[in-house]
């Protein structure tokens, strides 16, 4: 593993993730549309903070943890499915409150029965409004759309560079969507804790995405005066020298929500953690995905439009075709056809140590005693 | 940047910083333990975080809206229970919850038992109006009169239609005094006297039936002193922001108050025409009142008159009851009134099977990354951990505080979010960890590379932690109810992940480098050659040359 590093951080092992941006981009797209056709085909599943629903009162012998768990159970053998998951509640020494989704009158009777064949008295049922479930959906939406442009921003002055903040608003569109689309296929109930998920979801695909940026950023300085390296090539590097982070991070990230995800959904199977653990879990897989494979390329796409750029790209080019007569034939296509292709397989040691001696004595000189 | 530019100090710095740090925890722990000897409300231990609705349960409490406040709409009440929604969530990050119930009722679950002054706080701000001053500074009568006098005074008080009189003519009742009322609210305005002759102002509060558009007799709870007030001027739905601030070049709170619609222009009028019997040395027909539900919160002489609709209250205020007072004008009116139908204590709403399993999540989640530190980073794995559980300690501790300080409420979101943020302050580590591994690989000696990695780490942790907190600042700022508490929980762990990184990890892999075991890279020391990815020198040497690297890369 740590070999596997070093050969990536000095560009022996290479993943072409900026070249081979289009298939990255369909794989993406694919899914990113098949996550949209579940708003359209399935929608959301709205829990009763948003919709509304009924709560039934009941009387039991002792309200306690224990018998609220009963209660759960009664909920659920009821075999309604719209009553699933409810929230169940004591009140005072012998009284519990159980809220379910908006009911059908046949489907309340059915909940009132059960519960009394586990031992409830006394079942009384309520119609209940929407809690603040659209409340804070609106006002997390209104933090949304601030915290976009206070970051788009941010981003920008911290990189100079806008496409940086392009890339990275792309790449948590991708997250967004591809979670929601998650939601709305699995039928996971929507719920307050969903929108803080996805709130924390945002935060973290443009953290990841920082983190990778301030990699390019590094590779690419001065690069408008290299006569080796393009853009693309440079941009490849910094994703394939943060891998190993980018891999770490996630491990030690997915581990907890991981577990998160395994008890509430696996173990207790109902509640308010699961829908909480499987946006957060499907969101940061999405945000390290996208931070390598969209939003990376999606900026190097961007900056290669820049006629500078552009120009320095062709001059690299140009000076690999006089030097690389005797190249292999695999590299010689790869100049010709995309020159964001960086060189992979045997070739690409070789052309990877010259270029190698510009950073260690730019590490040397330059970060060490001056700084 | 300081740091490392001088090399000297920097070597005796590591200790000092860290023993700083860890002496700033110990003082936050010790902090709590004094609020433990010194809290006076004798309620529950310093030591137990304030849990949420759905882990501990709390107050319910029932209004039920009044039939005689006008038709009861789902529209009306939807309005009335998104007002005390921010009524009751404004004061921190408590997470109350307000629901609609069958059609005319609002439940307001509150965290926490025996919070019976929320009861107050919520239900008593019902209904806000502004109306002016015919007659002030009366004094409380010592005896009540007999209900049956009252009776028939508020009969004569309720028979007449004050709807019909004039915005001038009410002015006019006030500046020139009631006699200049059209005769027939004459035995009206006797019937007020009297009224007000005997009535008992009591500090502890007061039960009038206040209608908007009748005059009305009440008092300042804080004074004591009995006014009658003219029918309502300006309603409290007119009020479109209310603020308590500290004027510049000021010292004393005041609060300013904006108006909108058609309160704008009557304020004007108001205020152009009070303002007048100011300038002429009328203290008394200069004022207008405050009422909130029949009391009176304030009676400010007008000094000034203000065309735009915004004005400042000021007076005998501190911060506290300047934001109250704000909070009750911004959220003090109710388009329907409300009765308190009861309240009782509840129990959590998460079974607790979610608890139990929710902290199993957290100790399995902690248990994995921890293997996989160790496995990873061998002997920096501990690092890792030490850091992780330095972050747990502050956080835990903040969480103390805060919950004591701000209300800051947990919630099982809240500590799911905790649970998330060991994998983001972790990322910090990764991030350095990995710059130092490069900077070897570029040459360095495993000293220097320390010295040179966190540098460049340091921007990275940096922006990156940025992002969280811009996330966190405005989502506090813009969001409500759970999303709140969570930006604040967000904000507080990644401030903690960056003084964990800079004050803890930093000096502590300073220090270790130092060490026979780090330094020269042993074995399981995580810093080893091989480990590192070089081979062929020592992790103490400097690479001098890219041929001696070339070659080393070659036997790898």
């Amino acid at each position: 593993m740590s070999t596997f590093g070093q050969h990536l951080y000095e560009g022996r092992v290479s993943f072409d993730f900026v070249g081979r941006r289009k298939l990255w981009y369909s794989i993406s797209a694919v899914i990113v549309v098949l996550a949209a056709l579940g708003f359209v085909v399935k929608g959301f599943n709205y829990g009763v903070e948003f919709k509304g629903g009924v709560e039934f009162t009941a009387k039991v012998q002792v309200a306690n943890s224990q018998t609220s768990d009963e209660m759960v159970q009664a909920v659920e053998d009821a075999d309604v499915p719209e009553a699933g998951d409810p929230t169940v509640q004591t009140s005072g020494s012998d009284t519990i409150r159980i809220q379910t989704r908006a009911l059908t009158q046949d489907q309340a009777t059915a909940v009132t029965q059960s519960l009394e064949k586990a031992g409830a008295s006394e079942v009384s049922q309520n119609l209940i409004g929407p809690t603040y479930g659209k409340q804070v959906a609106t006002k997390a939406l209104t933090g949304l759309i601030v915290f976009l442009v206070v970051v788009v921003i941010f981003i920008w002055v911290y990189f100079r560079e806008w496409r940086m903040s392009a890339g990275g608003i792309v790449a948590l569109a991708h997250d967004l969507i591809i979670t929601g689309g998650v939601y709305a296929w699995s039928g996971f109930e929507v719920t307050p804790a969903t929108v803080t998920g996805l709130l924390t979801i945002l935060g973290y695909s443009l953290y990841d995405t920082v983190v990778v940026f301030d990699k390019v950023r590094e590779n690419t300085k001065g690069i408008l005066s290299s006569t080796t390296k393009t853009y693309a090539e440079q941009g490849n590097l910094a994703v394939n020298q943060t891998l190993v982070r980018s891999i770490n991070t996630s491990i030690t990230a997915l581990l907890p929500v991981g577990a998160l995800l395994f008890v509430g959904a696996g173990v207790l199977g109902t509640g308010p953690l699961k829908d909480l653990a499987l946006a957060l879990f499907v969101g940061m897989a999405a945000g390290t995905y996208s931070s390598i494979f969209i939003a990376t390329p999606f900026v190097v796409q961007l900056k290669e439009r820049e006629p500078a750029i552009k120009a320095q790209t062709a001059r690299v080019m140009a000076r690999r075709a006089k030097e690389g007569e005797g190249l292999s034939v695999g590299s010689s296509t790869a100049t010709a056809v995309a020159p964001a292709r960086t060189v992979r397989t045997s070739g690409a040691a070789k052309r990877a140590q010259p270029s190698r001696k510009p950073r260690s004595q730019r590490g040397k000189g330059g970060s060490g005693p001056e700084r | 940047m300081a740091s490392s530019s001088k090399r000297s100090p920097n070597r005796a710095r590591p200790g000092r910083t860290l023993s700083l740090f860890l002496a700033a925890i110990v003082a936050l722990y010790a902090l709590v333990a004094l609020i433990g000897i010194t809290g006076d409300k004798g309620d529950d231990s310093p030591w137990h975080p304030k849990l949420g609705l759905d882990l501990e349960g709390g107050t319910r409490i029932t209004f039920q809206a009044k039939a005689e406040s006008g038709d009861i709409t789902a529209e009306k009440l939807e309005q009335a229970r998104d007002i005390i929604d921010q009524r009751v969530n404004a004061s921190g990050v408590a997470e109350a919850e307000v629901t609609t119930q069958g059609g005319n009722q609002i439940i307001v679950e509150i965290p926490g038992e025996k919070r019976a002054n929320i009861v107050d706080e919520v239900g008593k701000t019902a209904q806000l109006r502004f109306r002016l001053v015919w007659a002030g500074g009366l004094t409380s009568a010592t005896t009540p009169a007999t209900p049956a006098d009252v009776a028939a005074q508020q009969k004569i008080i309720d028979d007449l239609d004050w709807s019909k009189l004039s915005l001038d003519q009410i002015i006019a009742a006030e500046t020139t005094g009631v006699a200049s009322l059209p005769a027939e609210y004459q035995p009206g305005i006797a019937a007020l006297q009297k009224e007000a002759a005997g009535f008992v102002c009591t500090p502890d509060g007061i039960d009038v039936n206040d209608i908007a558009d009748k005059p009305l007799v009440t008092c300042d709870t804080k004074t004591g002193e009995v006014e009658i007030l003219s029918p309502t001027v300006i309603k409290g739905t007119d009020v479109s922001g209310a603020e308590a601030v500290v004027p510049q070049g000021q010292v004393s709170w005041v609060v300013s108050l904006k108006l909108k619609g058609e309160g704008k222009k009557t304020f004007s009028t108001v205020t152009d025409a009070l303002y007048k019997q100011l300038q002429a040395g009328n203290t008394q027909g200069s004022k207008f009142a405050v009422v909130l539900d029949g009391e009176i919160l304030t009676s400010p002489t007008t000094n000034g008159h203000f065309t735009n609709g915004e004005s400042q209250i000021s007076g005998d205020f501190n911060g506290t009851t300047a934001k109250t007072l704000a909070n009750q004008l911004k959220y003090g009116a109710l388009p329907l009134t409300f009765s308190v139908n009861g309240s009782e204590e509840i129990g959590p709403s998460l079974a607790g099977t979610q608890l139990d399993a929710g902290l199993a999540a957290g100790v399995i989640g902690l248990v994995l990354v921890i293997v996989y530190c160790l496995l990873y980073y061998r002997g920096l794995g501990l690092v890792i951990i030490g850091s992780l559980f330095v972050a747990a300690a502050l956080t835990y501790v903040m969480v103390l505080l805060l919950g004591r300080g701000v209300g800051f409420t947990l919630t099982l979101p809240g500590i799911a979010g905790l649970i998330v943020a060991i994998g983001i302050t972790a990322d910090s580590f990764i991030v350095f960890f990995e710059r130092l591994r490069d900077e070897v690989r570029d040459g360095k000696s495993l000293r220097l590379a320390v010295e040179a990695g966190w540098v460049r780490a340091r921007g990275t942790i940096l922006a990156a932690d940025t992002v969280s907190i811009i996330a966190a600042v405005t989502l506090f700022i813009f969001a409500i109810g759970v999303v709140r508490g969570f930006a604040f929980a967000l904000g507080l762990t990644t401030l903690i992940d960056v003084f964990v990184v800079f004050f803890f990890t930093k000096p502590l892999v300073s220090l270790l480098a130092r060490t026979k075991f780090f330094g020269q890279g042993h074995r399981l020391s995580g810093l080893d050659a091989a480990h590192l990815g070089i081979s062929g020198r020592k992790v103490t040497e400097i690479a001098r040359t890219r041929e001696e690297v070339s070659t080393s890369g070659k036997g790898l």
